[in-house]
């Protein structure tokens, strides 16, 4: 192993260890259920901010955004990040309220009591299966960053760093997400800092560079390939209406809702990450494509991409061609992002199969104490399963992401049509979320080269329109909640008299 | 309709917690330490029989409830409780609470149920309605810290 090598594993094994510390620090505040998913309601808006944006700034998405830029140009780069932090600003300053008033920690949770048990029963195994695909695309790129450094097999890269993440979260919980996530989004945000002027100091400026790649459509209309308005992946309407949707229905916000401090921490923090998101992530990251098609001409000979996968190792090209020092920063700078990301799923993964399914079908009496160690032991568990899922399947993280939105976006249509219209009956919610999981799931699936959502329509518009079309058609011919019913007076009891609840 | 004499042991502590001026699900499910999920569905049947109303059927006022006459009626709350939320516009455990803080500045939730031997999580509705009376200021990037204004002093003394 060379000496730039050897630095950079060095510090990994530091930054690995860090993590360790922090998370065992966190762990001396856990005293209840309350604390380990939900940091006792004590999480500030500062805190909130850097660890809903780290969120943002994940494995994938360090290998996406250059790429897309390559790929589709500029804009198509900028609208991807830009919408990710207007998406998460509208999150905080309508649902996070919302949710942070219910105290209700997961969907499924939500639709049960907005709905009835079958909705939440859909939703809960939609948002699961959501769930362990997002863990699996964060564990395969974790594992990627790891691999090339250390010189070790898939496996064992994967198994390593899952396993440093999966110890501080047992400890920890969302303390320790929140302590981590902060100290990642700082790395991050200081460590793409100096590659930038790195990268502008040996390359040159922005301008320069846009101007020596104006061949490969550096500023091409604004939507880029999928244009503004298309329906197909990465059209600006489609990719902002995905970020916005993703924000909602993302079970990790929702519990830094629940465990922010009050509703005035919880919309300041947001805007916050929307912030430090569109300052930090958005222009640079669309740069890092740019440069790395200046830096390495082989990406992209003539002004051409040799081929759409190649953008999405511009980061890690990049990366190679920094001085000694730099690209260990670098190399933390990808450890957190993918890091940062698993970590937070995996709690909300946790929080969702321990009062979802445990509190429900278990143990329904148990205290806030006695649900303390069964989270520690399933938030663990689902690591596990996913772990040994990434290690023994092929799926690259493209298609694991792509499950994601099939999955995470169908329960999300009855919760906001919901809140808007009160007569929604539980029949057309179980019914909306069913088929529109099913819908989109086909579409995804659907064997056309290329696929139907790339060049039709993505599935999210499937998930959408067929969610909206049941609950509009269904709504009226079942019958709603009590406070839906046409004659339902808020001064006269429903009840008839001699009922007892 | 479910008489007053019928209404659970959960249904009079929602009441409770409205009463001394806790309004959405979550403050009353910490306050009560509880779930908010528990809450919702109590306030299904409390709504139907006529003892809170919620403030909203859509949006924000989905999970806020008041008390209607009914539910007043049903409604005991101690005298101590009475006279403080008259003269402070705060629960009496709000005024023990600020009373911990005026001795103890910056001090964390914990350190205060710890004193009192309360859950912290129930305290936590309390310190945000003595934030919200102007008697208490939080602080602190990691754990919530809390000390007392000046009308908290005075209001404690």
């Amino acid at each position: 192993m060379d000496g730039k090598l050897m630095v950079m594993l060095i510090m990994a094994v530091v930054y690995f260890l860090g993590m360790i510390l922090l998370g065992w620090i966190a762990g001396r505040w856990i005293k209840s259920v309350a604390d380990y998913f939900a940091s006792g309601r004590e999480i500030g808006w500062v805190v909130l901010g850097l660890s809903a944006a780290s969120i943002m700034i994940s494995g994938t998405t360090l290998s996406a955004i250059p790429g897309l830029a390559i790929e589709s140009g500029f804009w198509t780069g900028f609208n991807f990040m830009f919408s990710s932090a207007v998406g998460i600003i509208l999150f905080g300053v309508t649902l996070a309220r919302v949710i942070r008033r219910s105290g209700i920690y997961t969907v499924p949770e939500w639709l049960r009591l907005r709905y009835d048990e079958k909705t939440r029963a859909a939703a809960m195994v939609s948002i699961i299966i959501a769930l362990f695909f997002t863990t699996m695309a964060q564990i395969v790129g974790l594992a990627a960053v790891v691999a090339p450094i250390t010189g070790w097999p898939f496996w064992l890269a994967a198994t390593v760093s899952t396993a440093v993440f999966l110890i501080y979260l047992y400890v920890g919980g969302l303390w320790a997400v929140v302590i981590t996530t902060v100290a990642q989004a700082v790395i991050v945000c200081l460590g793409l800092t100096a590659s930038y002027i790195w990268a502008w100091v040996t390359y040159g400026s922005w301008g320069d560079v846009l101007a020596k790649t104006a061949n490969v459509a550096a500023m091409d209309s604004f939507g880029g390939r999928g244009g503004t308005f298309g329906l197909a992946y990465p059209s600006a309407i489609t990719v902002a209406v995905i970020w916005l949707l993703l924000w909602f229905a993302t079970q990790e916000n929702w519990i830094r809702a629940i465990g922010a401090r009050s509703e005035r921490h919880i919309v300041k923090g947001f805007v916050f990450a929307g912030a430090i998101i569109a300052v930090f992530f958005t222009v640079g990251m669309v740069m890092f494509g740019y440069y790395a098609m200046v830096a390495i001409p082989d990406i992209a000979p003539g002004g051409k991409p040799v081929n759409p996968f190649v953008g999405y190792g511009a980061y890690g090209m990049l990366v190679t061609q920094m001085p000694a020092g730099l690209n260990g920063i670098a190399l933390l700078v990808g450890l957190s992002a993918a890091m940062s990301t698993a970590s937070v799923i995996l709690v909300a993964a946790g929080a969702i199969i321990m009062r979802d399914v445990y509190g429900r079908y278990f143990h329904p009496t148990a205290t806030q104490e006695q649900l303390v160690l069964p989270g520690r032991l399933f938030t663990t568990l689902f690591g596990v399963v996913a772990l040994v899922a990434s290690v023994f399947t092929n799926f690259d993280a493209g298609f694991l992401l792509s499950l994601l939105f099939t999955f995470t976006v169908p329960p999300m249509v009855p919760v906001v049509v919901g809140m808007l219209w009160k007569r929604v009956t539980s029949t057309a919610a179980f019914w909306s979320v069913t088929l529109s999981c099913l819908a989109s799931l086909v579409w995804l699936l659907y064997p056309a080269t290329p696929p139907l959502w790339a060049t039709s329509a993505h599935m999210l518009w499937v998930a959408i329109i067929v969610g909206l079309v049941v609950l509009f058609v269904v709504t009226p011919f079942t019958k709603p909640k009590y406070y839906g019913e046409k004659n339902f007076d808020r001064a006269v009891p429903a009840r008839p008299a001699g009922e007892v609840a | 309709m479910m008489s007053a004499a019928k209404l659970s042991e959960t249904d009079r502590k929602i009441l409770e917690a409205v009463a001394k001026g806790f309004h959405t699900f979550a403050e009353i499910a910490d306050a009560n330490i509880m779930e908010g999920a528990a809450v919702a569905t109590a306030v299904e049947d409390l709504e139907m029989d006529g003892y809170v109303r919620r403030r909203g059927y859509t949006g924000f006022g989905f999970n806020e409830i008041d008390l209607t006459d009914r539910g007043r009626g049903a409604t005991v709350l101690s005298d101590k409780d009475k006279e403080a939320l008259k003269a402070h516009g705060v629960s009496s455990t709000a005024l023990e609470v600020l009373k911990f803080i005026r001795a103890h500045p910056g001090t964390t939730v914990v350190d205060i149920a710890e004193s009192l031997r309360e859950s912290a999580i129930a305290l936590v509705p309390h310190c945000n309605a003595l934030i919200s009376a102007g008697l208490v200021q939080d602080s602190g990037l990691w754990r919530r810290t809390f000390t007392a204004t000046a009308k908290g002093q005075q209001v404690a003394s």
